[in-house]
C-alpha cells in the first residue's frame, strides 16, 4: 500500500514535469567536450569549433556544402590579380555585432575588423599577438605567416590581401574555422580595461546566436541575435550540455534531455539506426586513426620492417571491433573524396605468413618487446585507442612479436613522445581545410615535430621538396601529379599505418529539422527548426 | 547533565582538532612545491593555516579560481538535499515495515520483509545506480536520468540546496523548474533510500522486538492493557530512540553511497565535485571535503546525542563515540 | 561423570561440537556456506578453472549473447565482450579479483585490529585515549573519502586500492573488538579471572575470546561487506584496476558503453557482487544464530 502511495506520488511529479522536448524556443545540444575556449583561431579541438564557428561567427567566405565552391559570408564578392599574389575583398554593410550585458557595439562591422582578427595571427607587436598564451600552439598562426604578407585597407568595406608569393589555398584558409571575424572596436574596448584576455573566453561575433553564460559543470548558454543580418534564427536559447559519457548522452537524447547529440558511441548505431525517432546523420571526414612508426628508432628504421608490421594487422576486425560502423577502412592516408586521392594506392592484405617471413629475412629480433604508445582517453580519430592497442597486440602476438602497451594521459603521453622513447603510436590526425597539404604537412614535413604530428619522425629530401613544390605550384594537373607521387612513395615507405577515416555522427530527434553539419567548422545551428514533439 | 555536556564537548573540540590536523597534512601534501615558507616549522605553518581557515580562506581550485569553501559548501549542499529526500522517504516507507516485522516475529510476512532487506543490502549500490538509468526507458516513465536539474533553467545559487533555490527563482520560471528538479531527484534519492529502507527495516525490526521483550512491556500485558494501546503507548516512544542512534552511526556511509550515486547520474553535488576535482589535479579539494563532510557529521552526531541525552538518560555515561 | 563410548550420543560435546550441531539444522545456512566455499574455491583456483584465459581475443565472436539468447554460442556460455573476450572468464577471474581482495582485507584488518584493538582496551590512561581520540575522528571521515585520499595519495593500482580499503575499514573494527572487550572486562568472572592472577594473553584467550564470538562474527561480517562494496566502488570509479585485469567494479564499468547493445555485460558482474554478499551474509547469520544459541544454553 505505501509502494502504492509513492508510486501516486511519483506519477503527480512527473505530471507536473515538463520534459524540454516540449520548449520550442529552447534548444539542447549535448556534445562530448567542453569547448576549450570560444574563439576558434586559437582552439583546434571539435569542441571548440562546434561552439563557436558558425554559431557566433561568420568569416569572410564560406564554402557552398552542396557544390563545394566558395560562396560570400561577410565579403559579398571579391577579385584576385592575374598572378593570384593579392585578393580584394567588399564586405557586407550593415552588419551588427552582438550586443551583450558584457559590450555593447556603436558601429557595424567594417574592414578594421577583418584587419584587427587576420592582424592578431601575423603581427608579432599586436597588443593581442601573444594573449592567452595562444603562440605555445603551433597551429595559431601557422596558416597565415607564410601565405600572407600584408592586409591592407582600401576603404572602410574594402581590404586587399597581399600573398608572400602566388598562393592557391588562400580562400580555402579564410573559410576555414580559423579565419572568423572578431569585433575590433571590443577588442579596443577590453584593451582599455585592462582585460585583453577576455577576448577568448567572452566572445563577441557577427553571429546567428551570441554568447550567454558559461558555467563550469559545462553548460554554454547562447541567445539569439536579434539583429543578425541573415535573419534572426527561430532557436531563442541555444544550450550546450557537455554529457561526456556517450551512453548518457544517447539516454538523454531518447529522453527529450537532448533535442541533438553529437558522437553516438560506435556500438550504439546499430540500435540507433533502427530507432524510427532518431534521426542519425553521418558526413566522411578527413581525419584517420594511424599506427605510426618511429622511424628514426631500431628497428623501425628498415623500411621491410615497416611493412612487415603492416601486413600483420587485421585491419578488418579491428575496424569491426572498434569503430563498428562509424569509420571506414582505409588503405591510405588521404581520404577517398579527396581530388589529390591516388586511385592505383598499393592495396593492404592481411597476411600474417608473409609478415612473419620479412621479419624473418630482414633479421627482426623476435626477443625485442616493441612498445605501443597510445592515449588514456578517446579522441575524435579514435573512440577507443586502447581496445586497438589490445587488437594490435594479439595480431602482433599471432607472429610471434611481443609488445607492450603503454596507455598515458595527456601530460605524460607528450613527454614521452617529444624524448623519442617509443617504438610504434597509435595515434590519428585531424584536418582543418581542404588541401591535401594540411594532412602531409604535419605528418611528413622534416620541420614538424612529433607533437605537431610527425610522430613517425619522418624526414626525407624527395618527400620534402614534393611537399613545398606542390604548394607553390600554379598548375593544378601538376599538383594532382606530385600529390600521386607522394602517395606512391608513403605507400611504399610505410611510416603509418592509417587505419580508418573517421565519419562524423550526429543524432537527433525527429521534431528537429534544418541541422547541418560540416566535417571541417563544426555543427551549424542557423537554421534549426524544433516542433513540439508528439 | 553538564559534565555530560561538557564531555561532549570537549570530545567535539579535540576531534576536531585532529580533522583539522589530517586536513592540514592533506593540504601541505597536495601543495608541496608551492607553499611558501617551507622552512618555518610545522606548527608554525599549521598555526597560520588554521588562522587562514577560520578567517574562510580556503584557497582557490585550480580549475576556475573559484574559492573551495564555496565550491565545497554548495556542492555538499546538494548531496544534503539528495539524503533529506531519501532520508524521509524512508522512514516513510521502512518504520512502518519495520515496525510490523518486530511485532509479528518469525510470521511469514516477517520473512517477506526481511528477505527484501537482505536484499536490498547486498546490491552494490552504483549497480543498482546504473540498472535505474535504463528504467524510465524500460518502462516507458518520462523521468530524467542525468544531472540536477534541467540546463533550460538558471537558477541562481543562493543557498546551494536546490530545490530551495527555484522556489526563489519561482519569478522567472514559475513552479516548473522546482518540479524540474525534484523530477531530477527521483531516481538518485530512490537507489539511496533502498539502502536507508534496508538498514531502517533491520533497526526497527530489532529495537522492536527488544522492547517487547522488556519487563513493563509483561507488566502493561499484565495490566490488561490491549495490544494496540502497549505498542503505541510504551512500546513505539522506547524503541525509537535507538534507531536514532543507529541511524546516526550510518551518516557517513549514507552520504558516502549518495555521492556514488551522483557520480552515475552526473548529478551535481560532492561526489561530482571531487571526482572531477581528482581528474583534474586539484587535490586541494580533498581537504577541503574532509573539513566540510566530516565537520557536518561530527557537528550533527554531537547533535543528536545531545538531543537523545534529553530523550534517554542512561546514554549520559558513554565516553566516546560507539 | 562416566563417559560410555558405546553410547555415542550421551557423550558431552565440545561447544565447537555443539555450535555445529544447532548450525547443522538450518538448511539455509548450510546451502549459504557450501556456496560461499565453493565461491572461495573459484578465488584459489580460478586459473585453473577459468575455460578460456581472460584476455584473449575471439575475434570471429564479437558481442556474443549469453548461450540461451537467441544467436548464442555455447563455447562462451555468458557470451563475449566487444573484443571477443569470453565473458565467463573475465567474470570469473572478477570474483578472484574482488572476493581474493576482500578476504585478504578481512584477514588483515582483523589480525591488526584484534591486536591493537585488545591492547586499547586493556591499556589505560593517555595512550589509550590519544588512539581513542584519533578513531573517533577517523570514524567520522566517510570511508570513500578515505580510501579516495589515500589513492589519490598511492597512485591508482589494485593493490593500492585493497591498502586504502584495509586502512578505511580498520578503524571500524578496532572499535567494535574495543566495545566488545571492554563490556566483557567489566563482567564478574574476569574480574574473578584477573583475581587468580591471570596474564593478560591468558585472560584475552581463554576468559574474554569465547564470550565475544558472536559480535566478532558480525563485526567479520559487516567487515567483509564493506570490503566488497568498496573494492568495487573503487574499481567502478576507475581507481582499481589498470585495463588488463579486471575487478568486478571496472567491469561494470567498461561494459556501461555497451548496456544498449549487451545489456548482460553490465548486468553479470553486479550479480555475482550481489550473490557474493547475500551467500557470505547468510552463512554468517547462521553462524551467529548458532553460537548464540550454543551460548544460551
Amino acid at each position: 500500500m505505501r509502494f502504492l502511495f509513492a508510486f501516486t506520488i511519483t506519477l503527480l511529479l512527473s505530471g507536473c514535469y515538463k520534459n524540454e522536448s516540449t520548449l520550442t524556443d529552447s534548444l539542447i545540444y549535448c556534445p562530448e567536450n567542453t569547448p576549450q575556449s570560444f574563439n576558434p583561431q586559437i582552439s583546434h579541438d571539435i569542441s571548440t569549433l562546434d561552439a563557436t564557428t558558425h554559431q557566433l561567427y561568420n568569416r569572410l567566405v564560406k564554402i557552398d556544402p552542396i557544390t563545394k565552391q566558395f560562396i560570400p559570408d561577410l565579403a559579398t564578392h571579391w577579385q584576385q590579380n592575374d598572378n593570384k599574389s593579392s585578393y580584394t575583398f567588399f564586405l557586407r554593410k550593415d552588419v551588427n555585432f552582438h550586443q551583450t550585458d558584457y559590450f555593447t557595439p556603436t558601429r557595424f562591422f567594417n574592414a578594421d575588423d577583418v584587419i584587427f582578427s587576420f592582424q592578431r595571427m601575423l603581427d608579432k607587436d599586436h597588443p593581442f599577438h601573444s594573449v592567452n598564451r595562444v603562440t605555445d600552439s603551433y597551429f595559431f598562426n601557422h596558416p597565415f605567416t607564410n601565405l600572407v604578407a600584408d592586409i591592407i585597407k582600401i576603404d572602410d568595406y574594402t581590404v586587399k590581401f597581399i600573398l608572400n608569393k602566388a598562393d592557391v589555398t588562400l580562400l580555402a584558409n579564410l573559410a576555414a574555422h580559423y579565419g572568423v571575424i572578431h569585433s575590433e572596436q571590443y577588442a579596443q574596448n577590453l584593451l582599455s580595461k585592462g582585460h585583453p584576455e577576455r577576448i577568448d573566453f567572452y566572445p563577441i561575433g557577427t553571429g546567428p546566436y551570441k554568447f550567454k553564460n558559461y558555467e563550469i559543470k559545462g553548460i554554454t548558454r547562447y541567445l539569439s541575435h536579434p539583429q543578425y543580418w541573415g535573419g534572426r534564427p527561430t532557436i531563442t536559447n541555444l544550450i550546450f550540455d557537455v554529457t561526456p559519457n556517450n551512453t548518457k548522452r544517447y539516454a538523454k537524447l531518447l529522453s527529450g534531455e537532448c533535442d541533438i547529440m553529437t558522437y553516438p558511441a560506435p556500438s550504439q548505431l546499430n540500435t540507433m539506426s533502427v530507432n524510427p525517432s532518431v534521426v542519425l546523420s553521418s558526413i566522411p571526414t578527413a581525419n584517420v586513426a594511424l599506427w605510426s612508426f618511429n622511424s628514426v628508432k631500431k628497428p623501425f628504421k628498415q623500411k621491410e620492417i615497416r611493412q612487415a608490421l603492416s601486413y600483420a594487422i587485421d585491419q578488418k576486425t579491428i575496424v569491426n571491433a572498434v569503430f563498428f560502423k562509424s569509420a571506414t577502412a582505409t588503405d591510405t592516408l588521404l581520404a577517398k573524396q579527396s581530388w589529390a586521392y591516388n586511385p592505383r594506392s598499393a592495396e593492404l592484405q592481411y597476411t600474417p605468413q608473409l609478415a612473419l617471413q620479412m621479419l624473418k629475412e630482414n633479421g627482426f629480433d623476435f626477443n625485442n618487446i616493441i612498445t605501443i604508445l597510445t592515449p588514456i582517453d578517446h579522441s575524435v580519430f579514435n573512440p577507443n585507442s586502447h581496445k586497438t592497442a589490445e587488437l594490435i597486440q594479439a595480431n602482433l602476438f599471432d607472429i610471434g612479436v611481443s609488445s607492450e602497451i603503454i596507455s598515458l594521459p595527456h601530460s605524460e603521453l607528450e613527454m614521452r613522445l617529444a624524448s623519442g622513447n617509443y617504438d610504434t603510436y597509435l595515434t590519428g590526425i585531424d584536418v582543418h581545410i581542404k588541401d591535401p597539404d594540411s594532412l602531409f604537412r604535419p605528418l611528413l614535413s622534416c620541420d614538424a615535430t612529433i607533437l605537431e604530428g610527425n610522430s613517425s619522425q619522418w624526414c626525407s629530401p624527395e618527400v620534402q621538396d614534393l611537399l613545398d613544390s606542390t604548394l607553390l605550384e600554379p598548375n593544378f594537373i601538376k599538383r594532382i601529379k606530385n600529390y600521386y607521387q607522394l602517395q606512391d612513395i608513403v605507400q611504399q615507405e610505410r611510416p603509418y599505418y592509417p587505419i580508418a577515416h573517421v565519419l562524423r555522427f550526429d543524432a537527433f530527434n525527429q521534431n528537429i529539422s534544418g541541422l547541418h553539419v560540416n566535417a571541417l567548422t563544426g555543427i551549424d545551428f542557423q537554421n534549426v527548426r524544433k516542433i513540439e514533439a508528439q | 547533565m553538564l559534565n555530560y555536556l561538557f564531555r561532549r564537548l570537549n570530545l567535539l573540540f579535540i576531534t576536531a582538532f585532529i580533522l583539522s590536523v589530517i586536513a592540514f597534512i592533506l593540504t601541505y601534501w597536495s601543495s608541496k612545491n608551492t607553499l611558501a615558507d617551507a622552512d618555518a616549522g610545522y606548527i608554525i605553518q599549521y598555526v597560520k593555516y588554521m588562522s587562514a581557515i577560520l578567517q574562510g580562506e580556503w584557497g582557490l581550485s585550480s580549475i576556475d579560481q573559484q574559492p573551495m569553501l564555496i565550491k565545497g559548501l554548495t556542492a555538499f549542499a546538494s548531496t544534503l538535499e539528495l539524503c533529506f529526500i531519501a532520508f524521509i522517504t524512508a522512514n516513510i516507507i521502512a518504520i512502518p515495515l519495520g515496525i510490523f516485522a518486530g511485532l509479528n516475529r518469525n510470521s511469514l510476512l516477517d520473512y517477506l520483509i526481511m528477505t527484501i532487506a537482505l536484499i536490498g543490502l547486498a546490491l552494490p549500490v552504483f549497480w543498482l545506480a546504473v540498472i535505474t538509468t535504463m528504467l524510465p526507458r524500460l518502462l516507458g516513465i518520462p523521468l530524467p536520468i542525468d544531472g540536477g536539474i534541467s540546463p533550460v533553467f538558471e537558477i541562481p545559487v543562493v543557498s546551494g540546496f536546490i530545490l530551495l533555490d527555484t522556489l526563489l527563482a519561482a519569478d522567472t520560471y514559475q513552479l516548473d523548474a522546482f518540479f524540474n528538479r525534484l523530477a531530477h531527484l527521483i531516481l538518485p534519492s530512490s537507489v539511496l533510500s533502498l539502502f536507508l529502507i534496508t538498514e531502517i527495516i533491520r533497526l526497527t525490526r530489532h529495537s522492536i522486538t527488544m522492547v517487547m521483550k522488556s519487563n513493563y512491556v509483561k507488566a502493561a500485558y499484565a495490566k490488561g492493557l490491549s495490544r494496540k494501546e502497549i505498542v503505541f503507548r510504551h512500546v513505539l516512544k522506547n524503541a525509537l530512540p535507538p534507531i536514532i542512534h543507529q541511524l546516526r552511526l550510518q551518516l557517513s556511509t549514507i552520504i558516502s553511497f549518495a555521492m556514488v550515486i551522483e557520480i552515475v547520474f552526473s548529478l551535481q553535488g560532492s561526489g561530482v565535485w571531487l571526482l572531477s576535482s581528482i581528474k583534474e589535479g586539484d587535490y586541494l579539494a580533498l581537504p577541503t571535503a574532509i573539513l566540510i563532510i566530516s565537520g557536518f557529521i561530527l557537528l550533527s552526531s554531537i547533535f543528536i546525542d545531545i538531543l537523545l541525552m534529553i530523550i534517554s538518560p542512561i546514554k549520559r555515561k558513554s565516553l566516546y563515540v560507539d | 561423570m562416566l563417559i560410555n563410548n558405546e553410547f555415542n550420543e550421551e557423550k558431552i560435546q565440545s561447544p565447537l561440537q555443539y555450535t555445529w550441531s544447532i548450525f547443522k539444522r538450518n538448511s539455509l545456512a548450510i546451502t549459504a556456506m557450501w556456496g560461499s566455499l565453493i565461491l572461495i574455491l573459484i578465488t584459489l583456483f580460478a586459473d585453473y578453472i577459468v575455460p578460456y584465459a581472460p584476455s584473449t581475443q575471439y575475434v570471429k565472436h564479437l558481442l556474443l549473447p549469453p548461450y540461451w539468447v537467441e544467436g548464442g554460442n555455447s563455447a562462451h556460455i555468458l557470451g563475449t565482450d566487444d573484443l571477443g573476450r569470453d565473458s565467463l572468464a573475465r567474470l570469473i577471474q572478477g570474483i578472484q579479483l574482488t572476493l581474493g581482495g576482500a578476504l585478504a582485507i578481512t584477514i588483515a584488518v582483523s589480525i591488526l585490529g584484534s591486536v591493537i584493538g585488545a591492547t586499547a582496551a586493556l591499556t589505560k590512561g593517555l595512550k589509550a585515549s590519544i588512539l581513542h581520540h584519533l578513531l573517533d575522528a577517523l570514524l567520522i571521515i566517510p570511508t570513500l573519502l578515505t580510501a579516495l585520499i589515500l589513492i589519490v595519495m598511492f597512485g591508482p593500482s589494485y593493490e593500492n586500492s585493497l591498502i586504502a580499503v584495509s586502512l578505511s575499514l580498520l578503524p571500524q573494527f578496532i572499535r567494535g573488538i574495543y566495545i566488545s572487550i571492554e563490556n566483557e572486562l567489566n563482567k564478574q568472572y574476569i574480574i574473578s579471572l584477573r583475581l587468580d592472577g591471570a596474564t593478560n594473553v591468558r585472560l584475552l584467550r581463554f576468559g574474554i575470546f569465547p564470550n565475544i564470538l558472536e559480535p566478532i562474527i558480525t563485526l567479520l561480517n559487516r567487515i567483509f561487506t564493506m570490503a566488497i562494496l568498496e573494492i568495487s566502488t573503487l574499481g567502478f570509479l576507475g581507481f582499481g584496476t589498470q585495463f588488463l585485469d579486471v575487478e568486478l567494479g571496472a567491469l561494470i564499468a567498461s561494459s556501461i558503453v555497451l548496456i544498449y547493445s549487451s545489456p548482460w555485460l553490465v548486468f553479470f558482474p553486479g550479480l555475482a557482487i550481489f550473490i557474493i554478499i547475500l551467500v557470505f551474509n547468510i552463512f554468517t547469520e547462521g553462524l551467529r544464530h548458532a553460537v548464540i544459541e550454543g551460548e544460551d544454553l
